[in-house]
């Protein structure tokens, strides 16, 4: 007889199918139009109503173009919500890419932990780590990195100098070996990011050599050759973050970029924010062992807010600068960045790289209860932190210094978070 | 590899818009197809098929490229040998999908574009969910199945209709219930596998294997494809009317039969069959034909109100044997 016996129930189901369609009304603005809206609404505050004076060499036009990329961030994770204008222009950002050397260090010190196993004694260990890294910078670095002509003292170079970096203790014990960073280097570390120091930065960099800082960021898919400096740019001399000067008194490979004449601290300011929303949310330093927790909260610690310690820098939102526009949020970590732009290094322009928390928790959790009505999807909502970027700005041009960003970043992610008509 | 033959097609006498939330290339060359029509539910997988209509395109075609970007973010990527890709949505706004259709040396030849809204879960369906956990007895029952269907394909088995509209919403409870059965006994994840499976063999005139998948049935309402090329919703039949026994042994030696035959096809009415079954919005919209069909054959004259309850339900009973069955001998 027949297979099947089990005739259908319709009305089982019934009240199921009658359900209306999914309306596209519950799908969000994007946070890209509100900050557009907001970009445009403060452009006075963030553009100098009189075109400065610009050296010769920088494009007269560029300082047009203040950078923003806010990304919102879930518990563990990026979220979807991201937003960027002029995100995609490689700017010289200055003392911001210092950033760039500490996830550098951060990586080397993952790798030669994974690197560690095996070898009998520290001498063992630094020869098959210096030839792992040799070989990983001849195939990853960029070319204009490894052709570059160093200088013949040697104080920067193409490959790391290890032995100055790291120290690795324990052959041959009972707790086996292990490997951390030298206690100057830690120091200087500490120094470049904590006080934004440009001689320590020196000497992190000239250790790290800007071959090997080259191949992790271009291993990290931070830095891509192929593009164009901006999406608005011909010529694929390469877009993203770019570190080949040490801050102290070394240049060595100028690229093209926007706000700038050619130079070697840059970045978008949407990989920035990239870097360090990764950071935060613990997902580097990556070696072949996984994620190295340990150094990355190394890291994180060295980004907290607030800094402590003499000569320590505080954020450029920051309230305690006095700012005329009160932040809607909290600063959890940060590094600045300002110089001069151009061969006669003025005027200044400012960047910052951020991890806020939004005040007004009652603004998220409506944000969160819209996309994930019933707490259905924990994973999918909203932790309240956002990685943010900003660069480029004139500061020093503008009557309200910061206060441009600070309008934008209230407004766009507030009306974000409240879902308000545009 | 070039495109496979079940991408070079739009079923004849179909739009691409009748297959799913559709965009034809300016010179008609290309048309880009979703499964579901926007809005996507977040974490609900979407496939998207390129269908290279011209030879042309079709003969310099050899890898696609697609990017999915969310709110304008950083483009999640994938290169594929075939004109298929599937993406699932991570949250709520804007998604822009795009799909490069690239020749052997990479150059695009064509590019296709679609914007789609992204929302959360289906409220009124996680609120039904929601209640029928916390009381007893039956409620919303397998809530996965409920959510790929509310979330999903909801607009396509709202807009079922009857040729001659009846009184009531008999027939589309009863289509309901069967893409709602096919959706529960073969999961997604088997049913992409057997469109797979089938496009290969298809692709490869493998006849042997491709007899052998025709055994089950296809897409979510599990039609097969036999009995789709016996009842097509338009043209002539592609099968004769062909009544299969009903004891087992004897239905499955007949089916086997019928199978052959429908591989003995020309290929082109193989492809068309095989894509109206393939994307969720046309086989329930065939589905829903086939079951109209069968009334009219087996019951005419009654509506489907009677079907579903007069005589104890034994009409819709036969019905449901003659779709995944038949049609079988009543004599």
């Amino acid at each position: 007889m027949c297979k099947t016996t089990t005739p259908p129930r319709p009305t089982a189901q019934d009240a199921i199918r009658k359900l209306p369609p999914n309306s596209a009304a519950a799908a969000v603005i994007p946070l890209e139009s509100y900050l557009q809206k907001y970009v445009a609404k403060y452009s006075d505050e963030l553009v100098p109503l009189t075109p400065p004076t610009l050296p010769s060499d920088v494009d007269p036009n560029a300082y047009k173009r203040v950078a923003f990329s806010i990304l919102p961030l879930l518990d563990k994770a990026p979220s979807p919500y991201y937003a960027g204008v002029f995100d995609d222009d490689t700017d010289f950002s200055a003392s911001l890419v210092k950033v760039a050397a500490l996830f550098a260090a951060g990586q080397l010190l993952a790798a030669a932990k994974a690197a560690l196993p095996g070898a009998a004694s520290s001498s063992a260990f630094f020869s098959s780590f210096n030839a792992a890294l040799k070989t990983e910078i001849d195939t990853n670095a960029d070319d204009r990195v490894k052709h570059a002509t160093y200088p013949t003292s040697g104080i920067i170079g193409l490959y790391p100098k290890t032995s100055s970096i790291l120290q690795a203790t324990g052959f041959g014990t009972s707790s086996g070996p292990s490997v951390a960073f030298t206690s100057s280097f830690s120091t200087n570390l500490s120094l470049m990011i904590v006080q934004s120091d440009d001689p320590a930065s020196g000497v992190c960099i000239d250790r790290l050599g800007l071959g090997y800082i080259s191949a992790a960021l271009n291993e990290n898919a931070f830095f891509d050759k192929t593009l164009t400096p901006g999406p608005d740019n011909t010529g694929a001399t390469g877009r993203g973050i770019w570190l080949t000067a040490d801050y102290a008194g070394q240049t060595i490979v100028r690229i093209a970029c926007i706000n700038d004449h050619p130079d070697a601290q840059l970045t978008t300011a949407r990989l920035m924010c990239s870097l360090f929303s990764q950071i935060h949310l613990k997902q580097l330093p990556t070696s072949n062992l996984g994620i190295d927790l340990d150094t990355n909260q190394l890291m994180q610690n060295l980004l907290n807010e607030p800094k402590s310690g003499p000569n320590h820098t505080a954020p450029w939102l920051s309230p305690s600068r006095s700012p005329g526009v009160a932040p809607q949020f909290a600063i959890i970590q940060d590094k600045i960045g300002f110089a001069g732009l151009g061969f006669v290094q003025k005027p200044n322009v400012y960047s910052e790289g951020l991890i806020i928390k939004w005040n007004d928790s009652t603004q998220v959790d409506s944000f969160n209860n819209k996309i994930d009505p019933g707490n259905t999807n924990p994973s999918s909502r909203l932790s309240g932190k956002i990685a943010v970027c900003w660069q480029n700005l004139l500061g020093d041009n503008l009557t309200g210094f910061v206060d441009g960003i600070i309008d934008v970043l209230n407004d766009a992610i507030s009306d974000f978070l409240d879902q308000k008509a545009l | 590899m070039s495109v496979r033959k079940t991408e070079t097609r739009i079923p004849a006498g179909l739009a691409a818009s009748d297959l799913g939330e559709s965009f034809v290339a300016a010179d008609g060359r290309c048309t880009l197809v979703s499964y579901i029509t926007s809005p996507l539910a977040v974490g609900h997988e979407n496939t998207y098929v390129v269908f290279v209509t011209d030879t042309g395109l079709a003969s310099q075609a050899q890898s696609f490229d697609w990017s999915f970007s969310e709110n304008g973010g950083t483009a999640a990527t994938q290169s594929t040998q075939v004109g298929e890709a599937a993406y699932t949505p991570q949250g709520t706004g804007s998604l822009i999908v795009t799909v490069k259709i690239l020749d052997s040396s990479s150059t695009e030849q064509a590019t296709l574009s679609l914007t789609q809204a992204m929302v959360p879960l289906h409220a009124g369906l996680e609120a039904l969910i929601a209640a029928a956990t916390d009381q007893p007895g039956p409620g919303a029952s397998d809530p996965d199945v409920s959510r790929e269907l509310v979330n999903d394909y909801n607009p396509y088995y709202q807009a079922v209709a009857l040729p001659t509209p009846e009184t009531g919403d008999a027939f589309q409870q009863f289509v309901f219930s069967f893409l709602f059965e096919g959706a529960a006994k073969t999961s997604l994840s088997d049913r992409t596998q057997l469109i797979e499976d089938l496009a290969q063999a298809l692709d490869g005139g493998n006849t042997d294997d491709f007899v052998n998948r025709t055994g089950q049935g296809v897409g979510p309402c599990n039609i097969r494809l036999p009995l789709l090329a016996m009842m097509p919703s338009t043209g002539s039949p592609l099968l004769p009317w062909t009544e299969l026994p009903q004891p087992t042994s004897q239905n499955e030696f007949a089916d086997q039969q019928l199978r052959q035959k429908f591989a003995t096809l020309d290929p082109t009415a193989q492809i068309d069959c095989f894509n109206l079954a393939r994307f969720p919005k046309s086989n329930i919209t065939q589905c829903a034909h086939i079951i109209g069909a069968l009334r009219d054959h087996y019951f005419p004259g009654t509506n489907f109100s009677d079907v579903l309850t007069g005589m104890s339900g034994t009409r819709a009973f036969w019905i449901a044997n003659h779709f995944r069955q038949g049609p079988l001998s009543t004599s």
